[in-house]
C-alpha cells in the first residue's frame, strides 16, 4: 500500500525489512523481498512528484571540485531514475581483480558473485537479454581500445513502472513524505532498534523492523550515517572513519576535438579501454565517445536566445573568442567526451557542514578531489586515443593544452555518478560494508546503492546497483 | 579651421606621420616561419608528434622539412 506520511500519526507494525529511499535500489529491494514473503516498510523522504521544497534538502556545501549535487539527484518517489539517461554497460571480471589503488583494496567479491544477477537486472531495466550489449562501431588499431558494447534502457522510470505494483502489494507499506532523521541502536550498540522518521509537519515516529537497508545514494547515505551521532559521536558505521571517504565520480574530460576524413562514415564512435592496456599502463578504465556536432545546443530558460547567439558566433567564426562566456561547439566540429574511472581516494570525501536543514540535520559538505593516478589515467588515455585514431585513417585529434602539458590543471566534469562513500571492504579499516553489504560491526543494518562500490569501473552504475540489490535480496532471504 | 579639414583628416595625418617614427624606433623582425612552427611541435614518442595540439605521425614533419 502507498501512504502519505503527512496524514499518519503512528506506525504500530514491526516489519521484517525497513528500506530507506525509493530510488532504483530501494524499489528493487522492496519488490523482490516482498515477493519472497518478507513484510517491507519502504520510506521516501520526498513526495510522489518533484517539488522545489523537497529538492532544496539536497543542497550541499562544496569545498572541492564542483559536482552539482543538488541538480544531479532527485528527491521524490523513484529517485534519480526519474531523469537517468538509460545507458547500461556491465562490470567486467577485471573490475573485481584484487588490485590496490591509492593503497586501498578493490572489491572483496569476485565477478562471478554478481554475474548471475545480470539477466534479472536487465529485465528490470527493460533491456533485451537475448540481444545483450552491442557496439555501434568497429575496432581501432593500436590494441588499446575495443569498441564499447552497451545497451540503452528506454530509460526505465521506476516510479511509473512500479508504483502500481507497490500500491497493490500486500507485503509492502510505502510511506512518502517520510524523512529519516536518526538510527537508534540497542544498548549493545550492535543492533539497530528503530529509525526515527518525520513528516512535513515535523511529527516524529519510530519505524521498527528486523533488518534495515539504507538506499539513499552516494551523498545522502554517508550524510545520514554521520548525522546519526547521538549514541556514537562519530556516527553510525564510522568506527574506522571511513564513512564519506573515497567519493568517486566518472570523469568527463573535454580532451579536445577531432577532424574526420569522411563524415559520412560515422556520426558517433564509442570505444572502451581494454584490460591489457589498463594493466600494462597502470591506469583506470574509460569510455571514449567521439561525436560530430550536428547543431548548437543550449539548455535552460533562455535556451532560444542562447542558441541564437551561439549559432551566430559559429557563423561568424568567432566561437574561439566568445567561448570564455559559454562553452559550446559549432556544427561540424568533432568533440571527444569520456567516462573515466576515478580511483578511490581518501581525500575525496563527504563530511558534515555546520549548516542545518529544516529537520535539524547537518548538510553535506562535498570535497571532490582527483588523484595523481587519475591525472595519469586521463592523459594516457587521451594520448593513446589520439595516436590510434590517427593510425586508423579516420581522422586526427587535437588534444587540449592540459592534455599535453602536465603543468596545467586538467579540466573535468562529472557524470552524476556518486560512488564509493560507504565502500565495500573485507577489512573494516578500508570500508564501511562487508561482502554482503552489511555495515561492519552492526548486525542488521545494510546499505545498497553506488555508495558501496569499492571501485567504480567505467560503466554507468544503475545496472550494477540493481545486480547488487538482487544479490542482497538473495542473501537476506537465505538468512 | 577650414571646412575641408575634418577630424578624420587630422587623425589620418597624425597616423601617417607617426609611422616613420615607429619604424625608426622599433626593430622590425621578419617572422621566421620554421622557428614559429617548431615552437608548437611537441614530440610524443618515436612515431608521433603534436603540432599545435594536433597529434600526427612524426613522418609528416619529416616530409614537410624535406
Amino acid at each position: 500500500m502507498l501512504y502519505d506520511f503527512n496524514l499518519l500519526t503512528n506506525i504500530d507494525k514491526k516489519y521484517d525489512i525497513c528500506i530507506v529511499g525509493s530510488g532504483p535500489a530501494g524499489i528493487t529491494l522492496a519488490l523482490n523481498l516482498a515477493n519472497s514473503g518478507k513484510t517491507v516498510l519502504l520510506l521516501e523522504g520526498g513526495g510522489l512528484e518533484y517539488s522545489s521544497d523537497s529538492q532544496s534538502l539536497y543542497e550541499c556545501e562544496s569545498t572541492g571540485h564542483e559536482a552539482w549535487p543538488k541538480h544531479t539527484r532527485l528527491r521524490y518517489f523513484g529517485g534519480t531514475s526519474n531523469h537517468w539517461s538509460g545507458r547500461c554497460r556491465p562490470f567486467e571480471a577485471s573490475d573485481f581483480s584484487q588490485r590496490q589503488l591509492n593503497s586501498l583494496p578493490g572489491w572483496p567479491i569476485s565477478y562471478s558473485e554478481i554475474a548471475p544477477f545480470l539477466p534479472g537486472a536487465m529485465e528490470i531495466l527493460d533491456l533485451d537479454v537475448s540481444r545483450g550489449f552491442q557496439a555501434i562501431n568497429g575496432d581501432l588499431p593500436g590494441n588499446h581500445f575495443d569498441p564499447d558494447a552497451f545497451a540503452k534502457s528506454p530509460p526505465t522510470r521506476f516510479k511509473s513502472k512500479y508504483i502500481d505494483q507497490i500500491t497493490e502489494s500486500k507485503n509492502i507499506d510505502c510511506f512518502y513524505n517520510a524523512t529519516a532523521l536518526d538510527i537508534r541502536l540497542d544498548n549493545t550498540h550492535q543492533i539497530v532498534n528503530h529509525i526515527e522518521i518525520a513528516n512535513q509537519r515535523s511529527q516524529t515516529i519510530s519505524a521498527k523492523a528486523g533488518t534495515f537497508i539504507l538506499c539513499l545514494g552516494g551523498i545522502e547515505t554517508p550524510r545520514f550515517l554521520l548525522n546519526c551521532n547521538k549514541q556514537i559521536s562519530a556516527g553510525i558505521g564510522n568506527t574506522s572513519n571511513m564513512v564519506g571517504r573515497c567519493f568517486m565520480e566518472h570523469l568527463n574530460v573535454p580532451m579536445g576535438s577531432f577532424l574526420y576524413e569522411d563524415p559520412k562514415e560515422f556520426s558517433k564512435l564509442q570505444f572502451f579501454t581494454n584490460d591489457r592496456f589498463c594493466e600494462s599502463s597502470n591506469i583506470g578504465k574509460s569510455n571514449v565517445t567521439m561525436s560530430i556536432v550536428n547543431s548548437v545546443k543550449s539548455y535552460g530558460r533562455t535556451k532560444a536566445i542562447k542558441t541564437f547567439f551561439k549559432s551566430l558566433a559559429c557563423q561568424m567564426q568567432i566561437e574561439d573568442k566568445v567561448q570564455f562566456i559559454s562553452d559550446f561547439n559549432c556544427p561540424g566540429m568533432g568533440t571527444i567526451g569520456t567516462l573515466i574511472e576515478q580511483a578511490p581516494n581518501l581525500k575525496s570525501r563527504i563530511t558534515l557542514s555546520e549548516k542545518k536543514d529544516i529537520y535539524g540535520l547537518k548538510k553535506a559538505n562535498l570535497d571532490w578531489q582527483i588523484s595523481e593516478y587519475d591525472r595519469r589515467t586521463i592523459r594516457q588515455i587521451g594520448l593513446s586515443m589520439a595516436k590510434d585514431f590517427s593510425k586508423s585513417g579516420l581522422g586526427k585529434i587535437r588534444l587540449a593544452d592540459f592534455m599535453l602539458d602536465t603543468n596545467l590543471d586538467i579540466k573535468y566534469g562529472h557524470h552524476a555518478h556518486h560512488m564509493g562513500t560507504t565502500r565495500m571492504a573485507e577489512d573494516a579499516n578500508y570500508g564501511v560494508v562487508d561482502r554482503n553489504l552489511k555495515v561492519h560491526d552492526l548486525g542488521n543494518l545494510y546499505i545498497a546503492g553506488s555508495s558501496v562500490f569499492s571501485t567504480g569501473g567505467a560503466c554507468n552504475p544503475t545496472m550494477p546497483i540493481i545486480q547488487l540489490c538482487l544479490r542482497l535480496t538473495d542473501h537476506l532471504t537465505r538468512l | 579651421m577650414s571646412e575641408t579639414v575634418t577630424r578624420r583628416t587630422i587623425l589620418t595625418a597624425f597616423c601617417l606621420a607617426s609611422l616613420p617614427i615607429q619604424g625608426a624606433t622599433k626593430e622590425i623582425k621578419l617572422p621566421n616561419r620554421n622557428t614559429e612552427f617548431l615552437d608548437n611541435v611537441l614530440p610524443i614518442d618515436n612515431e608521433f608528434i603534436a603540432v599545435d595540439g594536433w597529434v600526427i605521425p612524426a613522418s609528416n614533419l619529416v616530409k614537410r622539412v624535406k
